[in-house]
């Protein structure tokens, strides 16, 4: 089985960079990003293409693999410094439509920071209008979103005395206020205990049902109960990107030539097997394309 | 089920901003420190401050007091604007449709409804001094009030930039003492650059009775503060090209303040208030008169101007007595009575010490301020006139002197022989107006 598509990125085989696409998720093309100046300018995504429709998509990828820039770039935090960027049917380049997809985006960036003597209710209301949720039906969407995250009881509570995991629920709260489109949540579940963690993948789930939710994270566990697709990122450029089926069946390639697990990985999962198997593979060949340079 | 939230309306938000962005602690942390430096620069808390009566005193007070509360409300102001940074929420914040300028402009408007609530605060404890013992409403006086105002919120709006644009803990202390420093250098300027003392954002106010602020110079100090306050407003909003069009006009009226020049021998942006100078008489005779800004005081001066203006009958001839401006001449047949200004009780009508009155009235009358090698030779000597004058035109003794025995000597003299306790006083005034040292040496023996 093949493991690897295309080291640029524009993957060939089993949908790679497209996953469920519908023209009104995120469209991704040709996406470059350069982050710093001059000497120090690195170039943190390259030449990635993804198409992602209604669905719950995970972003894995090791440390410093491009998620949290291509999180960032989404987000329209981060411009691309090549290639194009489209969400929602919008050019997220252009201003006016930026703004448009803005009002139609919820994000939990990796570092969630917060005003720790507003309450919840506060908090979320802050960003309700924000994102330019207004009009009588406002209240109803803070209330909506904090119940949602299970905050109900905590709404008039400051933040600052919020444990952090209810401080991750807050910012997914203020994420959900303007029932966006496309949700974009960079490591979800960091901080959560166990039982908060399922909770979230549950809540994760009902959301995809009908938003495109992408999910960067480096648990393989969220990736296996929650996201329906999973695009794989190493060294900026996009690996494969596959249902979780597909990456799971991955996982024979990661096992010793007579069929049994590695020393020290039998009790993996699948998955975790599979991208494992993957991220090897990727290297390989990757190595293999150096080599004749070298 | 939670409760019902707010609408997410821009009321909504600034009601949350008003609570959390500590506008409500700075406007009364302004308001505390304010009423405090001005209760406590009156009497009996300080002798000297005295500022009670008129709004041309308040309103000195209040821009004095301004170069302490405009530099908090800019430190104030910068601590909340620099609070996106300080709690990691830029990437989050800048993910939302809302234009920055609206979200910093809600915030700032919690901080400026703080400021002004706490400027006004410091006013009413001003107003509510000086309000038992107002005679006169006049001189355009609530236009300073506005100015310092306005100029306390032009130093909120700048620390608000401040604290937006740059990074650190240390902008909100910063731009305070910077503020601090700025208003008061520009404040205590003279001579010729002096004439951009009005570009400081606070303490610019010139006030004093007998004069109103000029409208023109108050219009232009308006629209540098309202420029000014607008321009910070747009940076920190991230609107620099539409911050241009305020920082103009700043300039312009910046322009036309440092060189209007100032009306005869007004102060800068004052001219005469011929009205509140006006002379408010008793209707018996001996007439006691005072200006209609110190009417209130009139009643409580009168009996110890008389029994002045009847001591000094003896020796000059007038037949009533007036409030003159300091510097100013008497008309023929008055005596000259001390300036009332700031003379008034605080918080209640009239005055407290009257007889200080009597007091100032005769050191106006008999002190000199001479110089030269004349003065130096004759050392102490020509200084026991003042003494034995005061006492001939009061009836008290001072005892300042450094020759007390020949002062009561001279004293005792003369108050025996009448005539010739007038003839001493016909040399000794003229005198000392003159600064005759012969004579006033001549005056001094026993």
């Amino acid at each position: 089985m093949s493991t690897h598509d295309d080291s640029s990125g524009r993957g060939t085989g089993a949908g790679a960079g497209v996953g469920a696409g519908s023209g009104e998720g995120v469209q991704v093309c040709g996406l470059s990003v350069v982050l710093g100046r001059g000497r120090r300018a690195r170039r943190a995504v390259s030449d990635l293409d993804l198409d992602l429709g209604v669905g719950v998509h995970g972003l894995l990828g090791p440390n410093g693999a491009g998620k949290t820039t291509l999180m960032r770039v989404l987000a329209t935090v981060v411009p691309a410094t090549h290639g194009q960027v489209r969400m929602l049917g919008l050019d997220v380049s252009e201003a006016r439509e930026r703004r448009e997809v803005r009002r139609r985006l919820g994000y939990l960036p990796q570092t969630f920071g917060y005003y720790p003597r507003f309450t919840v209710e506060e908090f979320v209301t802050y960003f309700a209008w924000l994102k330019e949720v207004s009009g009588p039906g406002s209240g109803a969407a803070v209330a909506r979103a904090i119940e949602r995250v299970g905050l109900g009881d905590r709404a008039k509570d400051r933040m600052k005395t919020l444990s952090g995991g209810m401080l991750r629920r807050a910012g997914l709260a203020q994420a959900l206020v303007n029932e966006p489109e496309v949700l974009l949540l960079d490591e979800p579940t960091a901080g959560l205990d166990p039982e908060q963690r399922l909770d979230f993948r549950a809540l994760l789930r009902e959301l995809g049902v009908d938003t495109t939710v992408v999910v960067s994270t480096h648990l393989v566990e969220d990736v296996a109960s929650a996201c329906t697709r999973v695009s794989v990122l190493d060294t900026g450029r996009l690996v494969r990107s596959c249902t979780r089926e597909e990456l799971a069946n991955l996982a024979d390639d990661h096992s010793e030539p007579d069929g049994s697990a590695r020393p020290g990985h039998e009790h993996a999962s699948p998955i975790e097997l599979g991208y494992s198997a993957l991220l090897r593979s990727h290297r390989e060949h990757a190595a293999e394309l150096e080599e004749p340079r070298g | 089920m939670t409760a019902r939230a707010g609408e997410a309306g821009t009321g909504g938000v600034l009601r949350i901003e008003l609570r959390r962005s500590g506008a409500y602690l700075l406007g009364g942390l302004l308001a505390v420190l304010g009423a405090v430096l001005v209760v406590t620069s009156q009497a009996p808390l300080d002798p000297y401050g005295l500022w009670s009566s008129s709004w041309a005193a308040a309103m000195r007070v209040l821009s004095e007091t301004s170069i302490v509360l405009g530099p908090l409300a800019a430190a104030g102001a910068a601590w909340t604007a620099g609070r996106e940074g300080r709690r990691h929420l830029g990437e989050l914040l800048a993910t939302t449709p809302r234009p920055v300028l609206a979200r910093q402009q809600t915030t700032w408007a919690a901080i400026a409804l703080g400021v002004v609530a706490g400027t006004l605060g410091v006013a009413g404890v001003l107003v509510a001094g000086i309000a038992p013992g107002l005679s006169y409403s006049g001189g355009r006086w609530p236009l300073a009030l506005l100015l310092a105002v306005l100029g306390v919120l032009a130093c909120s709006a700048v620390g608000f930039a401040a604290g937006r644009l740059i990074r650190g803990r240390l902008v909100a202390p910063g731009v305070g003492v910077l503020l601090y420093v700025l208003n008061g250098y520009l404040g205590y300027l003279t001579g010729p650059s002096a004439r951009l003392s009005p570009l400081a954002l606070v303490s610019q106010l010139p006030s004093q009775e007998g004069y109103e602020l000029d409208g023109w110079s108050a219009a232009g100090a308006a629209i540098w503060l309202l420029a000014v306050t607008a321009t910070a407003v747009l940076l920190a909003g991230s609107r620099r090209l539409a911050a241009l069009v305020p920082a103009l006009l700043a300039a312009v009226s910046a322009a036309a303040l440092v060189t209007t020049p100032a009306t005869g021998d007004s102060p800068l942006w004052l001219q005469p208030d011929e009205q509140a100078l006006e002379q408010v008489c008793t209707d018996d005779a001996p007439q006691v008169c005072v200006q209609r800004v110190h009417a209130g005081l009139l009643q409580d001066v009168t009996p110890p101007a008389r029994e002045l203006l009847a001591r000094v009958q003896d020796f000059l001839p007038v037949d009533r007595i007036a409030e003159v401006p300091y510097g100013q001449q008497a008309p023929p047949g008055t005596l000259a009575m001390a300036d009332l200004q700031g003379r008034s009780r605080f918080l209640r009508p009239g005055m407290d010490h009257p007889g200080q009155v009597v007091d100032d009235t005769v050191s106006r009358l008999t002190s000199y301020m001479c110089e030269g090698p004349e003065l130096d030779a004759a050392g102490q000597q020509p200084y026991l006139t003042l003494d034995v004058a005061h006492a001939l035109l009061t009836g008290e003794l001072l005892l300042s002197s450094a020759d007390p025995t020949a002062v009561e000597a001279l004293i005792t003299r003369l108050e025996e022989d009448p005539a010739a306790a007038r003839a001493w006083m016909a040399r000794f005034l003229p005198a000392a107006a003159d600064c005759d040292v012969a004579t006033l040496v001549d005056l001094a023996r026993p």
